[in-house]
């Protein structure tokens, strides 16, 4: 079971995210009490009333300009030993990539959208990163249902035309739940407002999205190699499955075979460690062994110079020329080879292929490296299936393995 | 659940791997920050996980002079048990002028701390410092990376924080005269830090535990930290306060108050 879920808030300008979660984070006892006093102080001194998103926009630049420019991650309870991590992030075109950084690894989304509006371009915008980033199912949540007078025949004109865009777009709405966020209607408390939906509130629908997470295989990336007490110990830390004294590993892409001679904690040697740990490894023959190869068991993950990719960037890429391509501790020079189809954030239309993609190219391609890489598909739900883009001046894309063979 | 074991290894394990990263990247050109408090103590303790016992980098004690003698007697104890290279770090001129903390909180904290860094980090050359900071002390502190860039003058330029995904956190394009902050403890909350202390049987501070009802639950300088009413004297204790209080951690921190937000004009002239 995990204990902690990470929840994306995302949604377009104003729909209300920051208040969403400031409000949750209220009615769940997830506050201080000294917080909310600095901030009814605040509030009062730039003339609003008690502000629920000044919770989450701490800088002085995003109360005065009410937006958040920045992603923040707050935490709240849900329940003995449970934690929800609800991620906040700037709505913004502009802001993408604070966007993004908030949105990586995220195990679940909430969608707001402010039912006055509905699906905007925005809108569409972050649900299709939400997407790219392998969630492709949300919860709406139906914002500012207070500004239509809590009409139910409102909410059922919407949510049709909600999920009709969204299935458009590939992607489903597992619920549809209409609140205020500002209120707290139907957020963590059933809202009597709205008698008539009869439906799960959303705090409800979070707390069920604790679940057991695959993570089987065994697989170490191999981050450093330290000496110590005369011995070389290769560091990394498990994402899946377990390793025993004894055992047969295979260091990929090389293909190597080793017996594992000891397995290290500071405190001295033990028998077996397993997934989440961070360990260090001693090998029988195990000279030339260094950070970018993985160490793993069988079923082996896959191993190859092509790989199908999806890909997006966040500054411009120079199509045609090398970049470099990070993935777990692995580095190698990489190009794009085949480039299946091209489409930009800003409307979804598909485009030409340009000499360089600009910021918010979404690529379908394929990547060939200079040397074999060693990847997972996204089933495996590890950091071997993700990589990251360099040309030049830092990163400049980021992307996802497809499951197809290239 | 006994300590929510699984739990605690997850927190345990992204902590240890960044600070594998930071080294990978850094090696000797490496420091960490200690200010002998339960999270950077618990720091401490990860870094000699990592690198499977002995810490192989400077471990900085930025002392302003005025910290509780408990906090001293803590420090020499564990730096000789645990084997550490510790440096410590004082702005003496600043000390000797005879402080400003009275005057005001924001020109003390700044110059004891912050500036008392930068000395070091001029004197010694280093590349990356680790800092213990968590992201529930603070809504500024929610904002921050793992890997966190800080020009020659120590400015965190909070607007343009680089992209940190999917475990990739160091950059390339860092200069000569930049530092980079790094954070392995930004995703533990404070009661995490006390069920892994009782977990790992750490020794902390006894200011931490109650006497006469009252403890504190932050320690820093002795004439900026107030105790809390609080019967907590022993980690069952304190953890189980903390499972039920609504008062925040860092409420007897002088410099912490919202309403001038003064942590952001601190931090983003390069305090911790």
């Amino acid at each position: 079971m995990n204990q902690i879920l990470k929840v994306v808030v995302a949604g377009e300008v104003d729909a209300g995210k920051s208040t969403l979660i400031g409000r949750l984070l209220f009615e769940t006892g997830s506050l201080h009490e000294g917080i909310v006093e600095d901030i009814s102080h605040v509030s009062r001194s730039l003339g609003n009333s008690f502000e629920f998103a000044y919770l989450l926009d701490s800088f002085e630049e995003e109360r005065q300009g009410r937006l958040t420019i920045d992603t923040t991650q707050v935490f709240c309870n849900a329940g003995r030993d449970k934690q929800l991590v609800l991620i906040d992030v700037p709505g913004h075109r502009e802001l993408m990539s604070n966007m993004l950084s908030g949105s990586s690894f995220a195990d679940t989304a909430v969608l707001v959208v402010d039912i006055q509006r509905l699906i905007t371009i925005d809108t569409l915008r972050h649900a299709w990163i939400l997407k790219f980033l392998g969630i492709d199912s949300v919860i709406v949540a139906m914002n500012k249902l207070d500004s239509s007078g809590f009409s139910r025949s409102g909410f059922t004109k919407a949510s049709a035309q909600v999920s009709h865009l969204l299935e458009q777009n590939a992607m489903t709405c597992d619920f549809i739940v209409p609140l205020s966020a500002r209120q707290g209607d139907n957020l963590v408390k059933r809202s009597k407002n709205m008698p008539w939906y009869r439906g799960p509130v959303l705090f409800d629908l979070l707390k069920a999205g604790f679940k057991k997470r695959a993570h089987r295989y065994f697989r170490m990336p191999i981050q450093d190699s330290y000496s110590i007490d005369n011995g070389e110990f290769l560091v990394g830390t498990i994402l899946g499955g377990a390793i025993a004294r004894k055992e047969r590993v295979y260091i990929l892409p090389s293909g190597r075979k080793c017996i594992v001679r000891s397995l290290r904690t500071f405190t001295g040697s033990v028998q077996r460690l397993s997934y989440p740990q961070s360990i260090g490894v001693q090998l029988e023959d195990g000279p030339g062994i260094c950070r970018g190869q993985v160490m793993c068991k069988p079923p082996l993950p896959r191993i190859g110079n092509e790989v199908r990719v999806k890909i997006f960037c966040v500054s411009s890429l120079r199509s045609r020329e090398h970049f470099t391509l990070r993935c777990a501790a692995q580095e190698v020079a990489a190009r794009l080879a085949d480039i299946d189809a091209v489409r930009n954030i800003d409307d979804l239309k598909p485009k030409n292929i340009p000499a360089s993609f600009e910021p918010g190219d979404i690529i379908d391609a394929v990547i060939r490296t200079e040397l074999p890489l060693v990847y997972d598909t996204l089933q495996q739900n590890n950091s071997l299936s993700r990589f990251i883009i360099h040309q030049s001046d830092g990163i400049c894309a980021f992307g996802l393995v497809e499951s197809k063979r290239a | 659940m006994a300590d929510h074991d699984t739990y605690l290894d997850e927190l345990e394990s992204q902590s240890i791997f960044i600070i594998r990263e930071a080294y990978w990247k850094y090696r000797e050109k490496l420091a960490c920050l200690w200010s002998i408090g339960k999270d950077s103590t618990t720091m401490v303790h990860l870094l000699r996980k990592a690198f499977l016992g002995k810490i192989p980098v400077q471990v900085i004690h930025i002392d302003t002079g005025l910290k509780f003698k408990q906090i001293y007697e803590f420090r020499d104890k564990y730096a000789a048990d645990w084997g550490l290279n510790l440096v410590v770090c004082r702005n003496e001129s600043a000390i000797h002028k005879d402080l400003l903390h009275t005057d005001s909180r924001f020109g003390c904290c700044n110059a004891l701390k912050t500036e008392a860094l930068k000395q070091l980090i001029g004197k010694n050359k280093y590349d990356a410092v680790f800092v213990g900071i968590r992201r529930d002390e603070h809504a500024i502190r929610a904002k921050e990376r793992y890997f966190s860039q800080r020009d020659k003058d120590f400015k965190w330029n909070y607007a343009e924080q680089r992209l940190e995904l999917w475990g990739q956190y160091y950059g390339e394009d860092r200069s000569d005269d930049e530092h980079v902050r790094i954070h392995p403890m930004l995703h533990w909350r404070e009661v995490d830090i006390w069920r892994y202390i009782r977990r790992e049987r750490l020794p902390v501070v006894r200011l931490y535990f109650a006497v006469k009802n009252s403890r504190y639950r932050s320690i820093g300088c002795e004439c900026c930290c107030m105790s809390v009413r609080s019967s907590a004297d022993s980690l069952n204790k304190i953890i189980r306060e903390l499972e039920t209080t609504r008062i925040a951690e860092r409420s007897g921190r002088a410099q912490d108050k919202e309403k001038e937000y003064m942590m952001q004009k601190l931090r983003s002239l390069g305090y911790m």
